[in-house]
């Protein structure tokens, strides 16, 4: 009977939510950090797009557009982020709740007083209430694969609009390397998102 | 696992130390854990650390019904003394736990509320426990500067806490003290070190010497009873303490 108590003490172990919601809270701010460069160098393109010509009007619109992707963008992970903080909390709370629960599992299976009905009452308690905690973090994957699988339709978004403005940037005689420059880094920052974002998806699936 | 020895017996009213485990991690401190039983009422003094709930849950259950224990009593706010409060709060959820006024807003970090705890001032209490005449005595500095030991007059036993206490060598794990001159090697050290006033030691030693006890029961190593009782008084009145040396 000891060995499974012990067998359940090592899985208890090898189960860390907090330490995988806190590297995910990391890759949040990742994310952050590339939004904030994709609305920069946006910004940056429509005043150099301004200062160009009337033929650059159309890839001022684009730009005008990838800044409020980038903005949507980060709402959406501040969002995720207030939540992330929110159950590293919980988390830190279900895994003191997870370390009592297996001595107090690990006592009961030690005792063969049968006499005692405080026993038996704990004994279902605790039967019961084991794998509420893991529930916790099943409930925290979901809300992050649910804000990855918003990011993913954000990135689309996102690719369009930079396919897009490399297009506008094809009609800015003189500018179109320039444009086309800055075109490139707001996808290189996009492409790192969608990175960012397939991992996450991966490490909580 | 821990054994349960009764130290202490007469009627429905018995001492029991709940000690030696040999399962014990080396890497954790061997403790004694007592229950003072009066009928379906029993007081656990010094329940323990976390770490060795298990080994002391089971040891009690295999010969009394842990959901009888009503009271915890606390020497002091160390790890190793109660850090196990909030599971014990588990088995008993009404439980109470008497303890020094000065750490009552420190020991709810391991577990409790604000009905957990009984207050005892730094004279000491005298107080009825289910029938039991009990006196929370005080032993500030000794080591802890809000410190508590328990005599119950009826049984002539003392629990002294970390007074007494020996870190005896994994060999050595007789119950009760053997031959003083070598026993009380392995406590000196730790007194030395540990007790932190010579002034409050010689106040315990001059209060413990006009008290009628039988056995001195520490929290680690050995217990002391008959004459050796007389001799640890006199040895520890003698020894300089508060000192790293």
């Amino acid at each position: 009977m000891s060995n499974v108590n012990y067998e359940l003490k090592r899985k208890e172990e090898n189960f860390s939510p907090i330490r995988t919601i806190m590297l995910l809270n990391q890759r949040v701010k990742e994310i952050t950090l590339y939004a904030n460069r994709v609305y920069l160098t946006a910004l940056n393109a429509m005043f150099m797009a301004r200062r160009v010509s009337s033929k650059t009007m159309a890839y001022t619109r684009v730009t005008t557009e990838l800044r409020k992707f980038s903005h949507q963008m980060d709402e959406s992970m501040s969002e995720l982020s207030d939540k992330i903080s929110n159950m590293v909390f919980k988390s830190a709370e279900c895994r003191k709740n997870l370390q009592r629960r297996v001595k107090m599992t690990h006592a009961l299976s030690l005792t063969n007083n049968a006499t005692s009905r405080r026993i038996l009452e704990l004994r279902q308690y605790y039967q019961q209430n084991n794998e509420n905690d893991r529930s916790a973090f099943s409930k925290v994957s979901q809300v992050i694969i649910n804000h990855m699988n918003r990011l993913n339709d954000l990135i689309r978004i996102g690719q369009n609009l930079v396919v897009l403005s490399k297009v506008e940037a094809m009609q800015a005689d003189g500018y179109t390397e320039v444009l086309a420059d800055i075109s490139e880094r707001i996808e290189s920052s996009l492409e790192k998102i969608e990175d960012i974002c397939k991992e996450m998806k991966a490490s909580v699936a | 696992m821990k054994t349960v020895q009764y130290i202490y017996e007469e009627g429905e009213h018995k001492w029991a130390v709940i000690a030696r485990d040999p399962e014990k991690p080396s890497y954790v401190i061997d403790t004694n854990e007592y229950l003072v039983i009066n009928n379906d009422n029993a007081l656990l003094l010094d329940p323990g650390g976390q770490e060795v709930f298990p080994a002391v849950f089971s040891a009690i259950s295999q010969n009394y019904d842990p959901a009888n224990i009503r009271a915890l009593f606390a020497s002091h706010q160390d790890p190793d003394i109660i850090s196990s409060l909030d599971l014990w709060l588990e088995v008993r959820p009404d439980s109470k736990c008497y303890l020094s006024w000065l750490w009552e807003s420190f020991v709810p970090h391991f577990g409790g509320n604000d009905k957990t705890f009984i207050s005892l001032p730094d004279v000491g209490l005298e107080f009825d426990f289910y029938g039991l005449d009990l006196f929370a005595m005080p032993a500030h500095y000794l080591h802890s500067s809000g410190n508590f030991h328990l005599y119950d007059k009826k049984a002539k036993l003392l629990f002294t806490g970390d007074v007494g206490a020996a870190l005896m060598p994994e060999d050595k794990d007789n119950m009760y003290v053997e031959d003083f001159s070598q026993h009380i090697k392995y406590a000196e050290g730790f007194h030395r070190r540990w007790m932190g006033s010579n002034e409050a030691k010689q106040d315990w030693c001059v209060r413990a010497s006009g008290m009628d006890i039988d056995m001195l029961c520490p929290q680690h190593g050995a217990i002391y009873r008959g004459k050796d009782v007389e001799r640890f008084i006199n040895w520890f009145s003698d020894l300089k303490v508060g000192i790293t040396g």
